[in-house]
């Protein structure tokens, strides 16, 4: 037996035991006594993969009930049925055969569109009650000016995971301080918070990360790319193959970034990032919060309407601990060979590959898959 | 009509996706038969007597001329030349591939249409009225529910693997064109106190091997709430109904057991939890889909045209297919028309490929690019102008499908049968070949007048015999086919299910017990009676002894 963590596909090591077993014939009152018992996993016996009866006990338990612990599904299943289980409520499924771990992560996302709203959706809805959820966080996020309460109203309305991908910015620290200050995650918040390991980053990110977990006590994923699709790109464009062409850069970075990026949000509820309205041309117009119809989450920039001198005002007032490069002139940090320091008075984004235009300098993380270049890689499978 | 959008595009193109990695699943052995088969059959996808049958959806009965084409192309390259229309508005072929399967699907995706949840212990394709947005008794169309209900039920992550299939009916007008009343959930527009439209809400009817009529879950259901109140049936069903027994399982057989009144309370408190918010459409999105279902732009025309009038005093062939497959329209100067698909002597509900293509030509020249089908198996033209009526005949009578016989004896309801169907115990289709002969000629068909005759070669009543005036059921009794005769069947707003009439006649002896049956009521008719007035005013008592008082 093994148990699949039906937000990733992944498998989880050291599962514990279930407080509750539920037969598909349980009623009212034993769902409550389950749920009112412990927050201990519950789990959810599925006596033939055609009783359907487990995804009405789980809905059940999340939608009435308010049981926000791990339900889990047990029994006769078959990995089609992942997302049913995981839109019903289920966070992970038993199963027997570990071979078939391999199909369960891969049936979880051959379909990404759904036309129900449910409580643990991770696909684009139809009907986007998720737009609507968006649009009434951005206009909570607009109604206050307050760092820490925007961070208290996106942990309260959020369920689920939220990912905060850092690139250790000055922006990114300041929001990394807001989170640990707030409390939010003592509280119950599920804060994912991690940086893209593209291979090519500066030293001083490193230094300044390991600092960062020190002072603000907590952990900072490095997620990387896919050993693979890096060594077929460095092998068909060279070590710097990005300074020949954009089309040859924008390559590295759907590979280095946007694909390990898209890896990491999966499954999450909510990406919280750094962006401002006046960093860019290209960033003018990003609300506090949207949904991503792409990615299925909402998108929530709660810095989006800093001006500069704030954000350095917020830093120097709450002493956010920073890294040493934009003391060198650095302001924008991306990969270490694509960056360089800026004069005062510079586009704060004219440090990051210089030698290209102005107003089209996106890595990608940023813009609409629609709109970014096909896959540059013999591979066209979309990052998962 | 609805109109794929990007979103809805990427998600069948992904349905298609996944079906390929199935079916290559089952291919490595990765998947057994036992695991494969519901997946499959959520993809329409059968296996029959003699090959897989491919079950289309064509949701609520609306197709596209681009559609029907496309239809039209997939029998001729994956099938043999032809399809055939099912009594849920579907399209049925025959002998497809496997293999052909998930190309079969890509074509139809392109088309905007899809094979989802055709089959399957989950819900069907949803069905409505064929005259939606024609019929002059219409309160409401229909179609926009049906749409909404539709993407509701697809791929429901809480309801694809209820205790047996689940079919849902809708009807706006006042004449119940689409048997609400023999559906898991039957839904009539109807208009409430305050004036505004909602729903009157049935459930558990159904035929089977069980019949019932259903019954009224709630009179009045504002409309905004369909999709909570409709989760919260599903999910009462869901839980409570029958896994024990195949033929126990469907939602009638539970509402019985319960009652309607305890059924009610099950739901109702259900529905009383719900926070009908996160699961009724907003507002917007119902104006969405509202908007793509506007009627055509139909300028309206003289209510009469002489040319027209002319051939009818002229023409006698055209006077009987006029009377009885030009149906009143909405706007004046128009009407909808009936294409029967119950030439005698031909499957019933079989069209060829050819046949696709020809109406998909006349739905762009006369008809304002708009098909319908029908449970009784015929397609529909909505929205025809008058003037056009003649040449639109004329194309017709020469391909042999202007067939006078909308709604007549002649326009039976007809399973597959064990010529094609594993479930069957019995023919259907060359019986009903033979009672179309018999009663072949026109002018006896207009001396009967409307008549539904519907037959099914086995219980599970394909093909509705519970809800003909005449019903015909094959049955197999040691190995001999007998075929049981039930009268008094309605599939309409005075719904009932027929009582048998006695012991079962040989298969040689059924176009004569029809002959018997329908002569006995011409005989016991008053002036202007239909059949089920004669049947119900005289009872069983004529008819009995007709067919038995000799033995």
């Amino acid at each position: 037996m093994v148990l699949v963590d039906l937000s990733t596909g992944e498998l989880i090591a050291e599962p514990d035991t279930p407080a509750t077993v539920l037969e598909p014939d349980s009623n009212e009152e034993a769902l409550a006594s389950a749920v009112g018992g412990n927050a201990g996993p519950i789990a959810i016996m599925f006596p033939s993969f055609a009783d359907g009866r487990g995804f009405s006990l789980a809905r059940i338990l999340r939608d009435r009930l308010g049981f926000t612990g791990e339900i889990r599904a047990v029994g006769s299943l078959i990995p089609d049925q992942s997302q049913f289980l995981l839109r019903s409520g289920f966070d992970t499924a038993e199963i027997a055969d570990p071979d078939a771990a391999e199909t369960w992560r891969r049936t979880l996302t051959l379909i990404r569109h759904s036309y129900q709203p449910s409580a643990r959706n991770p696909m684009p809805l139809r009907w986007n009650a998720s737009t609507k959820a968006a649009a009434e966080l951005d206009r909570a996020l607009n109604a206050t000016d307050d760092l820490a309460e925007r961070i208290r109203l996106i942990a309260e309305r959020i369920d689920g995971r939220i990912a905060f991908s850092t690139s250790v910015g000055l922006e990114d620290q300041v929001i990394l301080q807001a989170i640990a200050k707030s409390g939010v995650v003592k509280a119950g918040a599920d804060i994912d918070v991690f940086t893209l390991d593209t291979g090519r980053l500066f030293p001083e990110v490193l230094e300044t990360i390991e600092l960062s977990e020190l002072r603000y006590r907590t952990r900072i994923r490095l997620v990387s790319p896919e050993a693979r699709e890096v060594e077929e790109l460095v092998r068909r464009d060279g070590v710097y193959g990005f300074r020949r062409s954009i089309e040859n850069r924008k390559s590295c970075c759907e590979i280095r970034k946007v694909r390990p990026l898209n890896r990491a949000l999966q499954g999450a509820q909510a990406w919280i990032t750094g962006l401002r309205r006046d960093q860019s041309d290209a960033r003018a117009d990003v609300p506090m919060a949207e949904w991503d119809k792409e990615r299925g989450l909402i998108k929530i920039n709660p810095l989006a309407d800093w001006s500069e001198e704030r954000l350095n005002a917020y830093i120097d007032d709450n002493a956010v601990l920073v890294n040493p490069l934009h003391a060198q002139g650095f302001v924008s940090i991306g990969c270490a060979p694509c960056t360089r320091p800026i004069e005062p008075g510079e586009d704060p984004r004219a440090g990051r590959w210089w030698w290209e235009a102005e107003g089209m300098k996106e890595c990608g993380m940023h813009v609409a898959e629609s709109e970014r270049p096909a896959a540059p890689v013999a591979q066209q499978e979309k990052a998962a | 009509m609805y109109r794929y959008d990007e979103f809805d595009h990427a998600f069948v193109n992904e349905r298609v996706a996944e079906f390929r990695d199935q079916v290559a699943r089952r291919l490595t052995g990765e998947l057994s038969e036992e695991e494969f088969r519901p997946l499959r059959l959520r993809n329409g996808l059968y296996l029959q007597l003699h090959a897989y049958m491919l079950r289309i959806a064509i949701p609520y009965g609306q197709l596209s001329p681009r559609q029907l084409r496309q239809l039209g192309m997939i029998g001729r390259k994956w099938d043999r030349g032809y399809g055939h229309f099912t009594t849920r508005q579907n399209l049925q072929f025959n002998w497809i591939k496997l293999v052909d399967v998930p190309d079969v699907l890509a074509a139809l995706a392109d088309v905007e249409m899809h094979c989802i949840q055709t089959s399957g212990n989950c819900v069907r394709n949803v069905t409505s009225d064929p005259y939606a947005a024609a019929a002059n008794d219409e309160l409401e169309d229909p179609r926009v529910w049906c749409e909404i209900l539709r993407q509701w039920s697809t791929l429901h992550p809480e309801f694809n693997w209820l205790p047996r299939k689940f079919k849902i009916a809708v009807s706006g007008a006042a004449e119940d064109r689409a048997a609400t009343a023999f559906h898991d959930i039957g839904l009539r527009i109807v208009r409430g106190p305050d004036g505004e439209n909602g729903f009157r809400v049935l459930v558990g009817g159904g035929m089977g091997r069980t019949p019932y009529v259903g019954q009224v879950i709630r009179e009045f259901l504002p409309k905004e709430h369909l999709l909570s109140y409709v989760d919260s049936i599903l999910r009462v069903y869901n839980l409570l109904g029958r896994r024990d027994n195949l033929y126990k399982a469907r939602i009638k057989i539970l509402v019985n057991a319960l009652g309607i009144d305890k059924f009610r309370e099950a739901v109702e408190t259900d529905w009383e939890a719900t926070n009908k918010d996160a699961v009724d459409l907003p507002e917007d999105e119902i104006r969405r889909i509202a908007s793509y279902f506007a009627p055509p732009d139909l300028p309206e025309r003289a209510p009469r045209d002489e040319a027209l009038a002319a051939r009818r005093e002229s023409d006698s062939g055209f006077a009987i297919w006029y009377r009885n497959n030009v149906l009143a329209h909405r706007v004046p100067g128009y009407a909808s028309v009936v294409i029967s698909l119950k030439e005698p002597g031909r499957t019933p509900g079989d069209a060829s490929s050819d046949t696709m293509d020809l109406v998909a030509d006349l739905a762009e020249r006369f008809g304002h690019n708009e098909i319908r089908t029908n449970y009784t198996q015929n397609l529909v033209l909505p929205h025809v102008a008058l003037a056009d009526i003649p040449a639109l005949y004329d194309v017709l009578a020469e391909a042999g499908l202007a067939v006078g016989n909308n709604e007549m004896l002649g326009d039976m309801i007809c399973c597959p049968g064990l010529d094609y169907c594993n479930l069957a115990n019995a023919r259907s289709i060359p019986i009903a070949k033979e009672i179309a002969k018999r009663f072949e000629d026109p002018e006896r068909q207009a001396e009967i007048g409307k008549l539904r005759v519907n037959m099914s070669g086995c219980i599970n009543a394909c093909g509705h015999h519970h809800s003909g005036n005449i019903g015909i059921l094959g049955v197999d009794k040691r190995g001999t086919e007998l075929y049981q005769i039930t009268l008094g069947g309605s599939p309409k707003d005075d719904a009932a299910v027929g009582t048998i009439i006695g012991p079962g006649f040989r298969a040689e002896k059924v176009p004569e017990v029809i002959d018997t049956i329908v002569d006995t009521y011409v005989e016991n008719r008053q002036e202007g009676e239909s059949f089920l007035e004669t049947w119900r005013r005289v009872g069983a008592a004529p008819f009995k002894e007709a067919l038995y008082g000799a033995r």
